[in-house]
This record gives structure tokens, sequence and C-alpha cells, in this order.
């Protein structure tokens, strides 16, 4: 009795809200139709916004057994729960349009977020150095349309190189975007199979934990 | 060689322009081209949809374009309808306007409600814009400020995604990708798209800038400083991609070097 | 003058540090990141609860009580026994985003772009342009070709494969290149922001004084004995 609660009506709730949403996508459908369609996404919508709750509240939980438990960088975990909670609370009591929030968001998260993706300029250099070496066909090939793609990007290059830019238009408009659209004519392929059958419930790998 | 060296050298070569200007001519590249003729094709008065997924991190990359585009738009007597697929952007809707308003001062008697509306976040992603687009005021009934869209002038007859013809997509992320755009809204409402995203994004949407699902596209930096070039409201993505000639440069040597040193090994 | 562009650079130049070595400052930096991050998308996603769900709710919408529960029931994920609960919202999710993605694909990523394949071959322009959707046509097959997986191919179809593999590294040699210049716009972006006119002496003291706490721990360290990673 407690596998149908667990396994079979969630997978019922997942083909039937598959199969509404679509029918009434696809097909010409009655109104009441329609609607119950529109008011599914509208659901899912709304429930991704309680994923990120629940992501925030899975985050402090797992820092603070970390920090009772006194594991290894515990200390951190004190600045991770002393930063979520004060911005979770200024957030909600003085809204998110509050001066206060807005300082948080400009001078805290938009440069620390800004400077940890910009570490990876650096990993590129490294990159460049060790692993840029033309050691076979393949290497060559992808190392040539990288460099023009990469020189092309650079307008004291493109100055003085004539018909550089129209070289790098022609390579884009034609034999990349004939490659891009082939893997986005699989991915499209890809997508449809996924799709039908995590509708139909054969998908194993969101069924994690599934006894 | 430790790579420590590599991260001192790239930032000396990365600091050079910022202390030592230059002014380099800039070519105008085909995708930049299409998306100036795209906005200059949208009908004064028209109604746009604006989505700002640019972050104040990703700002100096492609802020300037997101601005100019306003800008521009405003020009036109555009009204534009404003709202962020991410949270990251919401502070963001606002920021861009005050950006126009500093390239056109004249254009800061636009009035809130009448000529651009701030929606504020979907949630969802593609689920999210789903749902957004099937019905607008059942998924936000109130704009960012929290009054109800029917009180809102430029909302009026603003139902679904048909409703609106045009959509201009600044998607700042490599991990927002645009595709979701193109299956929800403009495969489904057929409407006309123009895309400002970051570099890598270029290469993916070829395919649909060439079978006209996109009107065209400002790609990264230079994408952005090519349409200040057009459009001659200068601003800081030139002086960043010049400033990127001497990094880019730095990086062709130290490949070549590379190579060097390992067929000198080989030997 | 306003400390906040300067309390800014510090957090850029702070997480920078970890490039010399990872040290107590940048894990202070990066706990902090993921603190503020998510506390900020907490506000925000419960400022769209509070839009799309709980306001139209207590106006009338009285069936959003159902999106309310659904939503709830998600956080039973935290519970190891009840963990199973969460499994309604989450495959109502699922099953939600798999029909969207199928119905957009089809017409976006499929007949769409066959149809931007073929049609210009067909149409009559420039010399330059049937050249190019010649071309186009016959590597867009070449590159599809080569995702065949589920049986051998053999012949001189094989070459059609062939082609289109290099076909693949080309667009994967300017997808690189892209991700390059992405790589370095970014970094220029923020190197912009921390050098400006205004805070640039500023932003050199501190990252001397930053590179010198950092070298001071780290020889620290080696005399305590830790071994490096």
């Amino acid at each position: 009795m407690m596998s149908f609660y667990k396994s079979t009506l969630p997978k019922w709730i997942l083909f039937i809200c598959g199969i509404v949403v679509l029918i009434a996508s696809i097909f010409v459908v009655p109104e009441p139709l329609k609607n119950v369609s529109n008011e599914i996404q509208h659901f899912t919508s709304i429930l991704t916004s309680f994923a990120i709750c629940l992501g925030a509240v899975s985050l402090g939980i797992n820092n603070v057994k970390r920090t009772v438990k006194k594991q290894s960088g515990w200390c951190y975990s004190i600045v991770l729960l002393i930063s979520l909670i004060a911005t979770i609370g200024i957030g909600i009591s003085l809204g998110r349009k509050s001066a206060n929030f807005m300082w948080i968001y400009n001078y805290l998260y938009m440069p620390l977020q800004a400077a940890i993706y910009s570490i990876l300029f650096f990993q590129v250099g490294t990159a460049v150095y060790r692993t840029f070496i033309v050691k076979n066909p393949t290497a060559t090939v992808l190392l040539i349309f990288a460099c023009l793609t990469i020189l092309g990007g650079a307008p004291a290059i493109t100055c003085t190189i004539p018909g550089l830019t129209a070289l790098n238009d022609w390579i884009l408009a034609v034999p990349q975007m004939s490659g891009s659209r082939g893997i986005m004519i699989g991915l499209g392929v890809g997508i449809i199979g996924i799709s039908v059958r995590t509708i139909l419930g054969r998908e194993k790998a969101y069924q994690m934990g599934e006894e | 060689m430790d790579k420590r060296y590599i991260y001192v050298l790239l930032f000396v070569v990365g600091s050079i322009p910022f202390f030592v200007p230059m002014v380099l001519p800039l070519p105008i590249t085909e995708m930049t081209s299409k998306y100036n003729d795209f906005i200059e094709s949208i009908p004064d008065g028209s109604i746009v949809a604006f989505n700002v997924q640019i972050y104040r991190s990703t700002w100096p990359m492609l802020g300037s374009g997101s601005a100019v585009t306003t800008t521009r738009l405003f020009e036109k007597d555009c009204r534009i309808v404003f709202f962020t697929m991410s949270a990251s952007g919401v502070p963001m809707i606002d920021f861009n306007v005050q950006e126009a308003f500093k390239i056109n001062p004249k254009l800061s008697d636009k009035v809130y409600g009448a000529d651009w509306v701030d929606l504020g976040f979907v949630s969802g992603d593609e689920s999210g814009l789903a749902a957004f687009l099937t019905n607008i005021p059942g998924v936000l009934p109130t704009d960012s400020n929290g009054t109800p869209l029917e009180d809102i002038p430029i909302m009026k007859g603003i139902k679904t995604g048909g409703d609106i013809k045009y959509v201009i997509n600044a998607a700042g992320s490599v991990s927002s990708p645009p595709l979701y755009f193109q299956r929800q809204w403009v495969a489904k409402y057929g409407v006309k798209l123009g895309l400002i995203a970051v570099k890598s994004t270029g290469p993916q949407v070829t395919p649909f800038i060439e079978a006209g699902e996109m009107q065209g596209a400002l790609i990264g930096t230079g994408g952005c400083a090519e349409y200040e070039a057009l459009t001659q409201k200068p601003g800081p993505a030139l002086s960043l991609t010049n400033a990127g000639s001497i990094t880019i440069i730095f990086l062709m040597l130290l490949m070549v070097a590379s190579n060097i040193n390992y067929y000198r090994g080989r030997k | 003058m306003d400390p906040s562009p300067i309390i800014g650079m510090l957090m850029v130049l702070v997480m920078w540090s970890s490039l010399y070595k990872e040290n107590p400052l940048y894990l202070i930096g990066e706990n902090m990141l993921v603190g503020v991050s998510m506390g900020y998308f907490f506000v925000i996603a419960y400022n769209f609860i509070q839009t799309s769900c709980i306001k139209p709710m207590i106006a009338g919408s009285y069936y959003l009580v159902i999106a309310v529960v659904l939503g709830l029931m998600l956080f039973f994920n935290l519970h190891k026994k009840y963990s199973w609960v969460s499994r309604y919202p989450m495959w109502f999710i699922m099953g939600t985003s798999a029909a969207l993605a199928m119905t957009g694909a089809i017409k976006a990523q499929i007949t769409d772009q066959i149809r931007a394949t073929i049609l210009p071959v067909l149409s009559i322009s420039s010399p330059m342009d049937i050249f190019n959707s010649i071309i186009t046509l016959v590597l867009v097959i070449a590159g599809i070709m080569y995702f065949i997986f589920t049986r051998e191919v053999k012949g001189p179809i094989r070459h059609v494969r062939t082609v289109g593999y290099w076909l693949l590294i080309i667009t994967f040699g300017v997808l690189f290149g892209s991700t390059v210049l992405y790589r370095v716009d970014f970094f220029l972006g923020q190197l912009n922001k921390v050098l400006k006119p205004e805070i640039r002496p500023c932003t050199l003291l501190s990252a001397i004084l930053i590179l010198v706490v950092v070298k001071l721990w780290s020889r620290w360290q080696e005399q305590k004995g830790v071994v490096d990673e």
C-alpha cells in the first residue's frame, strides 16, 4: 500500500501533468483543458521558487550540523550562517528594495561572484600555455579555428589584417553554424526521447532513492 | 614553470590598457549589423518585452549594449515591458533604465507605467517562462512595486506572450542559455527576438540567426562596442574591447611560446 | 567618501588571493558568497511566492492552496524517513518541464532548423549564397550523421561521417575560442572596476597588503609543519 503512495501515485501525477501540458500545447483543445494546462505551468513556476527556498534551508541545516559537530572548516560555516541569516533577515524585514539589501547585493554578493568567475580567466591562461599544443591533426584544426576566433575579438588585429572579420563572419555563418545546427537537431531529438521516457515513467535517472 | 608567474604576467598585461588608454578602429560584424537593423526596424511606439538577465558582475561586459538598446527604444517612443528570468537580475532593471537616461538625458521624462514597467522576477526558467507567456497577469498579478497590472496603462491588452511582437533577451550568463526563449516564445508565438549575450553563447545561436528565428545578436563586449559605434553612443564597451586586444595578443604569444617549448623539448 | 566601492574592491581582491595560495581570507570570502547568494535567492523567491501565489490566494483564487501544499511538501526532502513525500512536487515539475521542452524542441530545434537548411538551396539568389547554402546542407547532414551510433556505418557513407567529425572539431574550436574571449571579457570587466581612478591607490595598497598577509600565513603554516595538499 505504501509503495502506491511512495512510487505509483507520484508517477501518475508526473504522467498526467506531462500529458495535459503536451496535448494543450500541440492541439487545439477546449478552454477548460487549456486553463488546467496553464495552471499546471503556473504551479510549476511557484514550485521552483519553493525549491530555491528549500535550497537555502538545506544549506543552513547542513552548516549548523557542521558547526555543532565541529567538523573540518566549521569556523567558515559560521561565516556562511551569519551571511545567510543576515541577508534573509534584512531582505524579508526591510524589503528587497531597501538600501541595506541593495548594499549587500551591490557590494558583497556581486563583487564576490564576479571575482570567483573571473578566476577562470587565469585557468584559461595556464591552459593556453600548457595544453594548446599542436600534437596531432585534430588538435591542429581545433587550435587554428580557436585562434581565428580569438584573434577576431581583438580590434588591434582585425584592423591590421584585412579580411579577418569577413573570414570570421563566414566561419560563424557556414561551417560553425552547420556544426551547431547538426548538434542542435541531435539535441532536439534527444530532448524528445528523454521527455517521452520521463513522462512515461521509464527514465530512471530522476528516480534516485526510489524503493 | 610555476603557474603563478603566468598569473602575474596576465595581471600586468591586462592592467596596461587601463593606465595607457588607446583608441582603435572597430570593424562591425554581421551579427551586430543584423541586431542594429532589427532595432531600427521596430515600428515607433511598439511595445517591446525586455528580459534583463545581466547582473552587476556581467554589466561591464554587456551592460552598455543593454543600456544603448533601451536608449534607442525610448528614442523611438517604444514602450518597454521589463522583466527578468533570474533573481540576480531584479535590481538591474531599474539600473538599466537609469543608465539609458544618462546616455540621453532628454529621455528622463519617460513615465513609469506609461512608457516602461518593471514586472520583476519570473521563477522557473523554461517552465516559468512558458507559464508567464500563457497568462502574464496570472503569474505576475502586480509589478515589482505591488501595483496591479490592470492599473498600469502599458499592460492594458497584454495577457499572453503573443500580445507582444518584439522581444529583447539580454542573457548575461553562460548558465542561462537563450534556447528556451526560442522554444517557448519565438516558436510558439512567432515574435521577433534580438539577443544580447556573452561571447560563448555566440556560436550556439548562429543557427537561429541564419534560420531567421533570431533577428540579430550583440555578442560579448565586442558586440556591444560595435553597437555603441553604430549608434554613435560611445561607452565603456569600446574601451574594454581595446583593452582586450593586448591581453589576446599576449595569450597568442603564450601559445606560440608553449609550442616552441614543446618541440624543443622533443628534440 | 563612500567606503562601499572600496569594500567591493576588497571582496574581489580577497577572492583573487586564492591564485597565490588557498588561504583563510579566500575561504571566508567563499563562504560569505555562498551565504549571501543563497540568502538573496531566498528573499527573491519568497517575494515571488507572495506575489504570484499567496496574495492572489487570499484575494480569492483559493485553488492556489494546492501549489502552497505541494511547495511545503518539498521540504520533506530534508527528512530521511519521509523524503518520498517530496516526490509529488518534484515529479510534478518534471512532468511539466519534460512536456514543455519537447513541444518547444520539435519546432525550434528540429523542423525550423531543417527548413532553414533546405529552403535556401531551393531559392534563387546570388552565386555566393547558393554556394554557402549547398555547403551548409552537406555539412549539416554530415554533422547529424556523425551522431549515428546505433550501428556501424560502412561503405562510402563513412566518409560523410568523417566530414562530420572534422566539422564538429571546427565547431568546438570556434566554441573554445569564444569561451576564451568570454573569460577575457569577464576578467577585464572586473579589473576595470578595481582599477577605477578614484580607488586605484587603495586597490594597489590593498593588493600588496593581502599578498603580504597570505605570504606570512603560508610561512607560518610551513613552520607548523602543515603538509601542502
